[in-house]
């Protein structure tokens, strides 16, 4: 059993007390969701990238959008803000901005991921 | 319950996924909406969706707006979007697209599991609805409109698939207004609701390892009306599955119903048509069954009838068999027989039978069988009964003020099952004799075991008034119905008729014999006369004298003749020639 986590949001930005309660206290399920992250995050970050790079509205608003959804249900609250920002700034098709909110969500999601790491591995 | 979740995002629909199997749900997954939608349309797919709102494929209103565009094509879906917090003007659109509810991301346990609770709710609101619509709320069974569905598709079936059959059997009870309507409708209601479980005994029994009713494979069982119900079979090799399966309703619904602690005894008239590849249409099949159901009620119910090619002529002709009868009835075409009773110990005749006869203009003179059933179907026996009694009591005030004068004759007369249901026959009766003439003591009212036992309550309550006037009760057909003694013991007959298919065999059959001797030693126990029907040998005369049978009717002694004929075998007879020679 994972040992409750103190604080409720860190200052990486991920409340997993709340996260916690999501999964309804289960360690097996919260370490699968983080295995999914950290397969499945590079990848939706490169089509982001890529995206960008090309200008691709459309694109960019729909990987920020899977993104914000998978961050938000991992309670990276930072990141998921960050990625619900690019998403906004697609649907008004500025690019000002985004790519360095992109080089954010990178760093703010990628220091939520190893504070979950951690929290996982405390108890395992 | 299984529970359909859409969602590209592989990390929430782990996370929903798994909330919903802890929580006992069984859940298919899926990352896009048209693999979501694929699955929502397949015929038993499942009843509750969890959509995100964007996904790759189809969107989530997308998927929620075709659902709905096919509702008609199978149960109703509950449809949950997925949205974001950012979103909730999108909540908006997605109820326009047809969505039920919605869920906002990144999703509460709780709220998750109590949304699901308010779908499954709604879904069983919908399934009573539709259940409601779709079956008859006294019995149970599926209705008209759920009947009509099911034949469609039964129909559609014979077209597109080569070899398939199926059959309908119309069933329709037989005198049911009259049951209703002297034991009151809740009891009708009672014995509806009888009627439907034993139908549905006899159509699983038939098919063993058949279904729930109202399921999509199994025969059907629908009422479609106050005393009118369907028996749809599936996949079946002929028309003898049909035969079949209406021989066990019969079988099923002749024993005793106990309504209301009266005990009711029913017939049905059943009609069975066949729908295969050349099946165009439901209705053919429908009118066939009704048409061959029509026929076995005017061949005099309790039978089944299979309608062929020709049913539409068979309708026709039994139209016109009504129209004419109609005719007959203004015109008074009919004419009375009667066939001595004599007794068997001196010969003498004691009373004659009065049986009509239909002196059709086409036709030529015709017999009973070919027109009482419909007479009876259509209500036309009543004035058809009624002229018969008349003519009957006064040929027979006739006879007894002349040849008869020393030692009078007695008059039978049948009455009908219509008959004994009219609300004014001891008074209708009590009319006839008056003005006739005759007196009561010589009127013999002939019922059989069957009629009586429909309302046993009433039946004793009418004949006992009957009895009151004076008028002889004689119980026909003995023998062939279902009574019991305590039963026959309530009722003031006097004379039991035993049925001329015993009498057949007496003298080949030691059953039959055994039969006839102890209805005789029964009917002297409790103080009846016993008259044997259908003698025609000599034989069977000297039999039935030796069990001590009081009278005889049949051809040995003559058949129905005409009033002037029936007049000179009074002269000839022994007991009033010698009126004659006086």
């Amino acid at each position: 059993m994972l040992t409750q986590p103190e604080e409720t949001a860190d200052e990486v930005g991920v409340n997993l007390i709340e996260l916690f309660a999501r999964v309804e206290y289960d360690r097996e399920l919260l370490q699968d969701m983080y295995g999914i992250f950290v397969e499945e995050f590079p990848k939706l970050y490169e089509l982001l990238h890529a995206a960008v790079v090309t200008s691709d509205f459309e694109q960019i608003q729909t990987n920020a959008h899977t993104l914000k959804g998978m961050l938000a249900s991992l309670s990276f609250r930072k990141a998921s803000a960050t990625a619900m920002r690019i998403e906004k700034m697609a649907q008004l098709c500025d690019l000002t901005g985004v790519p360095a909110e992109v080089q954010l969500l990178e760093r703010d999601a990628l220091l939520a991921g190893n504070s979950l790491e951690k929290f996982c591995a405390q108890a395992s | 319950m299984k529970i359909l979740l859409a969602d590209d995002d592989a990390v929430t629909r782990t996370l929903l996924k798994r909330t919903l199997q802890r929580a006992g749900f069984e859940v298919v997954s899926f990352s896009d909406g048209q693999a979501a939608l694929d699955c929502l349309l397949t015929e038993d797919g499942p009843r509750m969706a969890i959509l995100d709102w964007v996904m790759p494929g189809k969107d989530g209103p997308a998927v929620c707006r075709e659902v709905r565009a096919r509702r008609n094509s199978r149960a109703f879906t509950y449809l949950i979007l997925l949205t974001s917090k950012e979103a909730v003007d999108d909540v908006v659109r997605g109820f326009d697209a047809g969505a039920d509810d919605y869920l906002i991301k990144p999703c509460n346990p709780e709220e998750l599991k109590a949304r699901i609770q308010v779908g499954m709710r709604t879904l069983q609101l919908q399934d009573s609805l539709i259940h409601e619509a779709e079956h008859d709320t006294l019995t149970g069974l599926p209705n008209r409109a759920f009947f009509v569905k099911r034949l469609a598709q039964c129909t559609r079936k014979a077209r597109e698939v080569e070899g398939y059959q199926f059959a309908l059997l119309f069933v329709d009870i037989d005198r049911f207004k009259n049951i209703n309507d002297s034991l009151g409708h809740l009891a009708g209601d009672d014995l509806m609701k009888g009627v439907a479980q034993r139908l549905l005994r006899a159509v699983r029994a038939d098919a063993a390892g058949s279904g729930e009713q109202g399921d999509e494979t199994t025969d059907l069982v629908a009422r479609i009306g106050g005393d009118e119900f369907v028996i749809l079979l599936e996949d079946f090799a002929g028309a003898d599955d049909g035969v079949r399966v209406a021989e066990r309703v019969q079988t099923e619904l002749h024993p005793a119903f106990t309504i209301q602690e009266h005990e009711v005894f029913i017939t049905a008239s059943i009609g069975i048509s066949t729908g295969g590849g050349n099946t165009t249409d439901s209705s053919e099949v429908i009118r066939g069954a009704d048409a061959a159901m029509y026929k076995a009620k005017l061949l005099g119910k309790d039978r089944y009838q299979v309608n062929d090619s020709s049913g539409n002529n068979d309708a026709v002709g039994l139209l016109r068999l009504e129209n004419d009868l109609r005719r007959a009835v203004d015109h008074e075409e009919f004419e009375v027989f009667y066939q001595p009773i004599v007794d068997l110990a001196s010969g003498n005749i004691l009373s004659f039978e009065a049986l009509v006869r239909w002196r059709h203009m086409g036709r030529g003179m015709l017999q009973p069988g070919s027109f009482i059933a419909a007479a009876e179907e259509t209500g036309l026996i009543i004035p058809i009964g009624a002229w018969v009694m008349r003519q009957a009591c006064k040929q027979a005030q006739m006879w007894n003020a002349d040849v008869a004068r020393e030692h009078p004759v007695s008059i039978s007369v049948n009455v009908s099952p219509r008959q004994f249901m009219e609300e004014d026959l001891v008074k209708r009766i009590g009319e006839i004799l008056s003005s006739t003439g005759l007196d009561p003591a010589r009127l013999h009212l002939e019922v059989t075991e069957n009629l009586t036992m429909q309302d046993a309550g009433r039946a004793v309550k009418i004949l006992t008034s009957l009895s009151d006037l004076g008028i002889s009760i004689s119980l026909d057909d003995f023998g062939t119905g279902y009574s019991s003694l305590s039963y026959l013991l309530r009722l003031p007959i006097r004379t039991l008729k035993i049925d001329r298919s015993f009498v057949a065999n007496i003298d080949s059959s030691a059953e039959s014999s055994a039969i006839v001797q102890t209805i005789i030693s029964l009917a002297h126990n409790l103080g009846m006369k016993v008259v044997a029907e259908g003698i025609e040998s000599e034989a069977q005369r000297e039999l039935l004298k030796t069990l001590h049978c009081d009278l005889g009717q049949g051809y040995l002694f003559s058949k129905p003749v005409e009033a002037a004929r029936a007049a000179e075998m009074l002269w000839q007879s022994p007991l009033h020639h010698s009126l004659k020679a006086a």
